[in-house]
């Protein structure tokens, strides 16, 4: 299979977590489709430039990620924080991430914890993927989930 | 898997795209050109399509650039005066724009001003003005033409055009004014301008080279070289050596080639979209070195000219002062973004009054003849914020230094470290120094498998190298941000 068609297996095989994936940066629908059509597009162009086929995901994820930070960008898009009702008295900001449920967390994040946990977790890719995919060293992607699982309070030891 | 990660994915994988949206995927599947296989067709298609589409719009344009193109003609007249220096800038003058359905416009029209070559000014900023007013003209045609002719459909329709400033020098000002053009499919076209600051007239490229001097060989053998490495390397895709299609191969650059000059002086020879390679090559540009041309340049090249002493003495100036701009610059943007973090933070729970704090530092972990170390740190109560950077300065040669900088080139310098590194891990977690995720059996793709090529490092005061990792790297939040001395006898061999 030459590039070209490895590719259009990855995107028929996986729309639907591409779509997913675009959703977790954009959280809305009409604007992750935005943003997979342009990544599909982009890929089909830039297809050549492909210059090893075992990371076509990983490659074809980062078009996603570049993409998606871009229509952000454009749009000035702020998430807002959501009322958390009554609470008096300070406290501290560990405990203010306990009184959230956890996708209300996961989507609070920094994006930059939030994308390796869903790369990790929901996607599935090993951390050498994630590191090709955010083009960073594996350790600084090892530093990045360990953050994120901490604010969700997940031990280390519990992932295996 | 822990069970609230499985929850989240759970709630992960309901999200699901439309119906709708999978068909519109297929048909760009379907519909976008295979450029691996069908090269030639896309081509010639796409050519006559990018015409046909565009139709009394994109010709109109290039028709009217080709009476703008810069000839040496143009320039003469237009660059009589004689000059004196002045502060020479260039405004945005003016700026159209129109939105309406999918039809799009954006037009900005550069000014310059301070030219002491009055004629010479007013005549460019006419030139800029009437070049806007017909891409305006002709997009308004446009709109009419094709709301008439499509009465119930949102025909997508776009044209942008802007400038940029490439070169604002003593010596030169080099502009560039582009237009992009969304029609079906989009298009570009670059107009590059570059006014010579001491004569105070547009440089055309034949003169700045001796007369009768033949500089279409050296650059155009030059260019040609490049593109191959260019193909070679996967960075860009230029039609050279391309067999499919003989015709379609870069041979040379035109006599009047569009070019400007950059910050360092240097010819830069540009080529429009598709006069080189397909749609997405894009208009390249090429920086020609000065030992390729240096013998046929009209002005000789400035370092000639000078002894060596002070050459040397100005280029190390020079570096010193880049060195400086990027430092500053780099620990601006670095302080900006904690007070980003931090304000974000703040702001998120600002109803709840959180105690919240964050310090920002730095530490001179050297400051030798040779070396400066220093560190910049911030560390914060919240623990989601932590960042730090290190820099060393080689004092010599005013530069940063990478690690890989203070090795042998070619020398492999990661595993030595690295298996230096992960047996002082083993030695400290056996004596309860300090824990670190080494031969982590619970988690075993958490092991330490090795340093980065770039791993942030010091020098300390005995001249030794110290590598660094970020908090969590190597180890939980309670193993800090931990260092390890590498000692001399171990990349003794390798080092510089």
């Amino acid at each position: 299979m030459n590039n070209r068609q490895l590719l259009e297996q990855l995107i028929t095989q996986q729309l639907d977590n591409a779509y997913r994936f675009a959703y977790t940066y954009t959280k809305n629908q009409a604007m992750s489709e935005d943003v997979v059509s342009e990544s599909v597009l982009k890929a089909l162009k830039n297809i050549h430039t492909l210059k090893n086929p075992n990371y076509i995901k990983t490659w074809f994820y980062r078009i996603i990620i570049n993409t998606a930070l871009s229509y952000l960008k454009k749009e000035n898009q702020v998430i807002p924080f959501t009322d958390q009702g009554e609470q008096s008295g300070a406290i501290s900001f560990e405990e203010q991430f306990e009184n959230m449920d956890l996708h209300e967390i996961i989507e609070k994040m920094d994006e930059k914890y939030r994308t390796v946990l869903v790369l990790r977790f929901f996607e599935d890719m090993t951390l050498q993927e994630i590191a090709y995919t955010l083009e960073e060293n594996i350790n600084t992607i090892k530093s990045r989930l360990y953050r994120g699982l901490s604010l969700l309070k997940i031990e280390l030891e519990e992932i295996s | 898997m822990n069970k609230k990660l499985e929850v989240l994915k759970k709630e992960y994988e309901s999200i699901q795209p439309s119906e709708a949206f999978r068909q519109k995927i297929n048909t760009l599947l379907e519909q976008t050109p295979n450029l691996e296989q069908s090269n030639q067709n896309w081509f010639q298609k796409h050519k006559k399509s990018f015409h046909a589409i565009a139709a009394g719009f994109a010709i109109a344009v290039v028709g009217f650039i080709g009476t703008l193109n810069m000839s040496p003609a143009f320039a003469a007249t237009v660059s009589e005066l004689p000059g004196m220096s002045s502060v020479v800038n260039v405004l945005t003058f003016h700026k159209y724009e129109f939105s309406q359905g999918n039809m799009e416009a954006e037009v900005v029209t550069p000014e310059i001003t301070g030219l002491s070559n009055k004629e010479l000014e007013q005549a460019l900023n006419k030139e800029f003005q009437e070049y806007s007013a017909k891409i305006i003209e002709n997009f308004e045609k446009d709109v009419e033409d094709l709301q008439s002719a499509f009465p119930q459909d949102e025909p997508h329709m776009g044209i942008f055009s802007d400038y940029q400033v490439k070169t604002n020098t003593e010596d030169y000002l080099s502009l560039d004014i582009f237009v992009t053009n969304i029609a079906g499919s989009s298009s570009e076209i670059h107009k590059y301008y570059t006014i010579d600051k001491h004569t105070n007239a547009l440089v055309t490229l034949p003169e700045l080279f001796q007369e009768g001097a033949d500089y279409i060989t050296p650059i155009s053998e030059y260019i040609a070289q490049e593109m191959r490495r260019q193909n070679a390397s996967g960075e860009n895709f230029y039609w050279i050596d391309y067999e499919d299609v003989p015709d379609w191969n870069f041979r040379f650059i035109d006599p009047n080639q569009p070019f400007y000059i950059n910050e360092s002086g240097n010819i830069v020879i540009c080529f429009q979209e598709y006069e080189v390679g397909p749609g997405s090559s894009g208009s390249p540009c090429f920086e020609i070195p000065q030992n390729i041309i240096k013998n046929i340049l009209a002005t000789p090249v400035q370092s000639n000219s000078m002894d060596t002493q002070s050459a040397s003495q100005q280029s190390e100036q020079l570096s010193e002062q880049a060195l400086i701009q990027k430092l500053s610059e780099d620990f601006q943007q670095y302080g900006q973004s904690v007070a980003e973090s931090f304000e974000k933070d703040a702001a998120m729970f600002s109803e709840n009054d959180p105690h919240m704090g964050i310090l920002s530092s730095y530490t001179v972990h050297t400051n030798t003849e040779d070396y400066l170390s220093i560190q910049i740190y911030t560390v914060s109560t919240t623990n989601t914020l932590f960042m730090q950077k290190y820099y060393t300065i080689d004092k010599h040669s005013n530069t940063l230094l990478a690690l890989s900088d203070l090795f042998q080139k070619g020398a492999d310098y990661v595993t030595p470290i690295s298996e230096y590194i992960i047996q002082e891990m083993r030695r400290q977690n056996a004596s309860g120094e300090n824990f670190y995720w080494v031969d982590y059996e619970a988690v075993p793709d958490w092991s330490f498998q090795g340093i980065a090529e770039d791993q942030p490092f010091f020098i300390n005061a005995s001249g030794n190298i110290v590598v660094c990792f970020d908090k969590y790297e190597v180890g939980p939040g309670s193993s800090g941000s931990p260092c390890f001395e590498i000692p001399q006898n171990i990349i003794s061999d390798i080092l510089l």
